[in-house]
């Protein structure tokens, strides 16, 4: 990784992380309809 | 006209592939739900599923950080890089839950009534002969994600961490599919099997082009340094050029991964922005800090010296982007593709009003001053230049760059209408960016490069 603080990266680029956000949100979603099925 | 070959601008967008990737996440999921029956409880079923999703995580992470244009076209290089690092502490925050939920006790009075049962639960699962590949793997990632994290902080050098990268990430890998294949109660069966060895076989391709097919293919397509001179204190420009004469497509402002005067090997190079624009013939000229490991010895490349050109990369360019005003702002070393662009848009006899913001530490450290003076002949452009240590007489801005400085490069001309690119340190473009933004700037007209993601 770089010098760059995890601060910066969540602020660096709202639509990288708005689209990573949504991403962990499917993930998590995912997992958790997994474990429960 | 050059039409870059990565453009932000195709119809598809990232999405395409943000969907591509969360589907190839959850579907050893999908498969593990439907190939077998359940038969544990819900946290060992979430402890199963995170080490499944971070497994599939981990080895699109070789996709990811192979630099495919095809794949990334959409989003561009360098947000696919740090996709690939705010992945990476997804999957790591996975990893770690994978055990740690599988030594859960299963009830709160379990956990109160024999506390120590968790410690005594993870000491078992850590010495237990058929988990050593899944222990292994666990122990090294930690290692990798460390060493990513810190590379900076503890000064290790660019090539040597790329390199520990790439060797770490491939044993994390190995022994982390063997854990999934021997250990796994749904990795063992048909399908998922088949699908860990698809994504295997997919990590590894992509591993293989990456470090070998390409670099000996950019050995094919050979550069050699024409000059090398200091353009300002600590600052180098390197002009390259083709050995073949064939040149390279790209649109001013973007940048190529270089690697100089070795055996073509990926490991050891490093991205710069290109200062020259493709409509002055097919040499390319870089603008190098003398900061960081190899900048540090770019005064000391000879002329002559083979080079290997990766590229060209990112979207900091002007070309299929509509508007009737073009603000550029540099701080520092970024002046370096915006030189690019300010001698492209010379070149081409551009009309709009430009205006050139940039700030640099001091008068001897300031770049490409010739390229400004002549893009100020043949453009409308207007200059400021900010100095963080002005000499005694100076007539400029001093110290940082304000909000009004910012303001003053729309030149009064419709924020909406304006092109806005952005260069230099994170903080810097950071400020300007919200200033544009409040001034009415759409989003999508505010373009910034950033070099510190390699």
């Amino acid at each position: 990784m770089n010098s760059l603080t995890m601060l910066e990266h969540l602020t660096r680029n709202a639509r990288l992380n708005a689209a990573v956000l949504l991403v962990v949100v499917l993930l998590l979603a995912a997992l958790v309809i997994f474990a429960l099925r | 006209m050059h039409t870059p070959r990565n453009s932000r601008h195709r119809p598809s967008g990232p999405w395409p592939v943000l969907a591509l990737y969360v589907l190839f996440v959850v579907a050893p999921l999908v498969i593990a739900a439907f190939g077998a029956a359940r038969e544990r409880g819900f946290v060992t079923e979430l402890a199963i599923g995170a080490g499944l999703v971070a497994l599939a995580m981990l080895l699109l992470q070789f996709i990811s950080s192979g630099r495919h244009e095809r794949i990334s076209g959409g989003a561009g290089i360098d947000r696919t890089m740090r996709f690939h690092q705010l992945s990476a502490w997804v999957l790591f925050a996975l990893v770690i839950l994978h055990p740690l939920l599988l030594v859960l006790p299963s009830s709160l009075d379990d956990l109160l009534n024999a506390p120590g049962q968790v410690p005594a639960r993870l000491a078992m699962m850590a010495g237990a002969p058929f988990l050593r590949s899944g222990v292994l793997a666990l122990v090294l990632l930690v290692v990798l994600v460390a060493l990513a994290a810190l590379r900076t902080r503890i000064s290790l050098r660019y090539e040597i961490w790329r390199a520990s990268h790439l060797v770490l990430a491939l044993v994390v890998v190995a022994a982390s599919l063997h854990h999934a294949l021997a250990a796994g109660q749904y990795s063992s069966e048909g399908f998922l099997k088949a699908w860990w060895v698809l994504l295997g076989i997919g990590a590894l391709a992509s591993t293989g082009y990456a470090h070998v097919l390409k670099p000996v293919l950019q050995a094919r397509a050979a550069w050699r340094v024409k000059s090398n001179q200091a353009d300002g204190e600590g600052v180098r420009e390197l002009v390259l050029e083709s050995v073949k004469g064939e040149g390279l497509k790209y649109a001013a402002g973007q940048f190529i991964w270089v690697g100089f005067g070795r055996l073509p090997f990926p490991l050891g190079d490093h991205p710069y922005s290109l200062a020259s624009s493709p409509r002055e013939g097919t040499d390319l000229r870089l603008l190098i800090k003398a900061r960081g490991d190899f900048s540090a010895a770019a005064g000391a490349i000879a002329p002559g010296t083979p080079v290997y050109v990766d590229g060209p990369h990112g979207d900091f360019f002007i070309e299929g982007r509509d508007a009737d005003a073009i603000a550029l702002i540099a701080g520092g070393i970024g002046i370096a593709p915006v030189s690019g662009i300010l001698r492209d848009l010379a070149q081409a006899g551009d009309r709009r009003p430009v205006a050139l913001l940039y700030g640099v530490r001091n008068l001897e450290r300031m770049s490409g001053r010739a390229v400004i003076t002549s893009a100020a002949r043949a453009l409308d452009l207007q200059t400021e230049f900010v100095l963080e240590e002005p000499p005694p007489d100076w007539q400029g801005g001093s110290g940082a760059i304000t909000p009004e400085a910012v303001l003053r490069t729309l030149r009064g001309q419709d924020p909406r209408r304006c092109l806005c690119l952005l260069c230099g340190p994170t903080g810097m473009m950071l400020a300007a960016e919200q200033t544009l933004l409040r001034a009415g700037v759409p989003a999508a007209n505010i373009v910034y490069e950033q070099f510190d993601y390699a």
